[in-house]
């Protein structure tokens, strides 16, 4: 994977905001990734960590702090405007709450057509047929183009989304907890349909979510971020078998597994106290104030341990990963 | 692109084919079915036909004097009695319903393009723009409304126009404080990112997804608005500031009647029961279209 150039290339960014008399919420401090064109990364963390902040900034919704965003070779962060606004064809997103992200006063063949109208695309009859066309594709009667969001359930609604982020056939797209609002039954329902208009359409997804499991099933490539830093990357498979962070230790431990014998004989590792406030994030490793294999206060209170490599196509950020104990 | 046929048939789902609704006639029901506002919409209605027919037509001439006996009470010609002058109280009442209506709906006009714009710019492009716009805001709230309204009606003279532009003058604030908080609000919402990672330009944004999903409030601020200056002119007109008489004004007619409420009340309580009709079914009206138009906030 690594001979490959990578479609999106993100290097130290940092995002900061404003919290009033001089303090600021440091959501996501110096990131850098990448991600290569077909594949799914798979991007979690808890709540509060960065992560849709991340997706944002990836898109440039949200402007960098600092940093640089290279799509394609062409560093976003320095484009604005009409030159800005041509790239946004290339990235997409779908968003979490189905509920808020249509407006309610537009219709469904409206809200679709909107990206096409934007970009000058299409026109009259063959921009209608491109919006019938579209609602085929994720799932939905070609008819309900006039009808309102309000009229479908959520998982209707999320395919909606998905047929807006289509629209402009982009090459990636950026699905920030896509299914999370969703009943259990319509989650696979959407996962399935995101992943065969992958392979449909040769996108490539960055899929953000709070749980592993969702996301073991459509990564290729996972990345585990805590307190705005990414603390372990790894093939997805790997990283479930062989986690290199305590961190990513205890989220896989926190998956129930539907078998009462072998849940109760595991070993769950707890995580103690809340996430530390990201307007005054720990020193050294941000993680230390919770792990339960830190050595205080050297190195992981005064050092900043770094994203190396542990393994093939393994990165981890933590000094003592070989001490992570085995996954169950 | 390609259609995908495996994925069309396998996800196709049966939707239950039921009626056709926007959100609008969805609120077009509630509305129906909050009485008080019905009664109130049938009032409003009438009495726009009344001021529309008096354009044409009025049982006497409403500045002929001495059509009888001055201070007469309501008799079969004269359904409502006449004034201090002996002029025929019905026909300058149908007569100033239309200053009421002119000055409650011309007021609200005006109200709405300054209160949107202002408080779609303040709302939307935020920063030093909208510090400035609130600053402005908070000052007008703090000057005396009275105090404004005379000054403007004493400068600029006793005309229709200049009374809409005054009384608008000290409304205008309520209306971009409520944009501007809805724009606020609404910028940050999924759909509104959704559209600008679609390659939605600043006007299309402020127009297609802002300012419809902030109709709701506004008309509603806009009909409570309506109440506040008829009652705004018609205490102009009663301090003798309103519009220049003949034109009958309900606040000169019960200003007019005043001195003689206790040998003829007629003449006070014809405009007083026409105008606290008035005001309630604005109001009434007001409060069902916000019941009808946001279910959620129903108290």
């Amino acid at each position: 994977m690594a001979e490959r150039t990578p479609l999106l290339r993100a290097e130290k960014v940092v995002k900061h905001f404003p919290a009033g008399l001089g303090a600021s919420v440091k959501a996501v401090e110096n990131v850098s990734l990448e991600i290569y064109p077909g594949e799914t990364v798979g991007l979690v963390g808890e709540s509060g960590c960065g992560k849709s902040t991340l997706g944002r900034l990836i898109t440039q919704l949200l402007p960098v702090t600092s940093g640089n965003i290279f799509f394609d070779g062409v560093d976003l962060t320095k484009l604005r405007g009409e030159k800005l606004r041509q790239y946004r064809r290339q990235l997409q997103m779908i968003f979490q709450d189905p509920y808020s992200s249509l407006n309610p006063r537009m219709t469904v063949g409206d809200i679709i057509a909107e990206p096409l109208e934007n970009f000058g695309l299409l026109r009259g009859r063959a921009k209608d047929q491109r919006v019938q066309e579209l609602l085929k594709i994720v799932g939905l009667n070609p008819y309900f183009n006039n009808r309102y969001p309000h009229e479908f359930s959520g998982g209707q609604r999320q395919r909606i989304g998905i047929a807006r982020a289509l629209a402009l056939r982009p090459k990636l797209i950026v699905a920030d907890e896509p299914i999370s609002a969703l009943d259990v039954s319509i989650q696979a329902q959407i996962i399935n349909l995101m992943e065969d208009l992958q392979h449909e359409f040769q996108l490539t997804y960055l899929f953000i979510a709070h749980d592993l499991s969702v996301v073991r099933h459509i990564s290729d490539r996972v990345m585990v971020m805590y307190l705005g830093k990414i603390v372990e990357v790894a093939d997805s498979i790997e990283i479930y078998r062989n986690p290199r962070h305590p961190y990513t230790k205890a989220l896989l431990s926190a998956i129930p597994i539907p078998d009462p014998e072998i849940q109760s004989k595991r070993r769950i590792v707890a995580l103690a106290g809340e996430i530390p406030s990201p307007v005054n994030p720990p020193s050294g490793c941000r993680f230390h104030t919770r792990c339960p294999i830190a050595q205080l206060p050297t190195p992981c209170a005064d050092q900043e341990p770094p994203l190396e490599q542990k393994a093939r196509d393994h990165r981890a950020a933590c000094f003592f990963s070989e001490k992570v104990p085995v996954a169950v | 692109m390609a259609t995908a046929p495996g994925i069309t048939e396998k996800y196709i789902e049966e939707t239950l084919a039921h009626e056709q609704t926007s959100l609008w006639g969805d609120a077009w029901r509630r509305l129906r079915r909050n009485r008080l506002a019905l009664v109130s919409t049938v009032f409003l209605t009438l009495l726009t036909l009344v001021a529309i027919i008096a354009q044409f037509w009025t049982p006497y001439s409403y500045y002929a004097q001495g059509l009888g006996p001055i201070y007469q009470s309501p008799t079969a010609q004269h359904w409502l009695g006449l004034d201090q002058s002996g002029r025929d109280i019905l026909s300058r009442l149908m007569l100033g319903a239309q200053v009421s209506l002119k000055v409650g709906i011309g007021t609200q006009l005006v109200v709405i393009v300054v209160g949107v714009i202002v408080g779609l710019v303040a709302g939307f492009y935020r920063g030093f723009l909208d510090t400035i716009i609130s600053t402005v805001i908070n000052i007008f709230y703090g000057i005396p409304d009275l105090l404004v309204a005379l000054t403007l009606v004493l400068l600029l003279g006793r005309s229709l126009a200049i009374i809409i532009f005054a009384i608008a003058f000290t409304q205008w604030m309520n209306m971009a404080r409520l944009v501007r908080g809805q724009t606020l609000a609404l910028r940050e919402r999924e759909f509104v990112e959704a559209a600008r990672s679609g390659g939605a330009k600043a006007s299309k944004i402020i127009f297609r997804h802002i300012l419809p999903n902030a109709l709701g409030p506004l008309i509603v601020q806009a009909t409570i608005g309506i109440p506040m200056a008829i009652l705004f002119e018609a205490f102009l007109s009663f301090l003798g500031l309103g519009v220049p008489p003949p034109t009958p004004s309900w606040g000169a007619m019960a200003a007019d009647g005043f001195h003689a409420i206790r040998i003829s009340p007629h003449i006070v309580l014809a405009p007083a029961i026409a105008l606290s009709l008035t005001l309630m079914a604005f109001n009434f009206l007001g409060d069902g279209l916000r019941d009808a138009l946001d279910p959620r906030q129903k108290r």
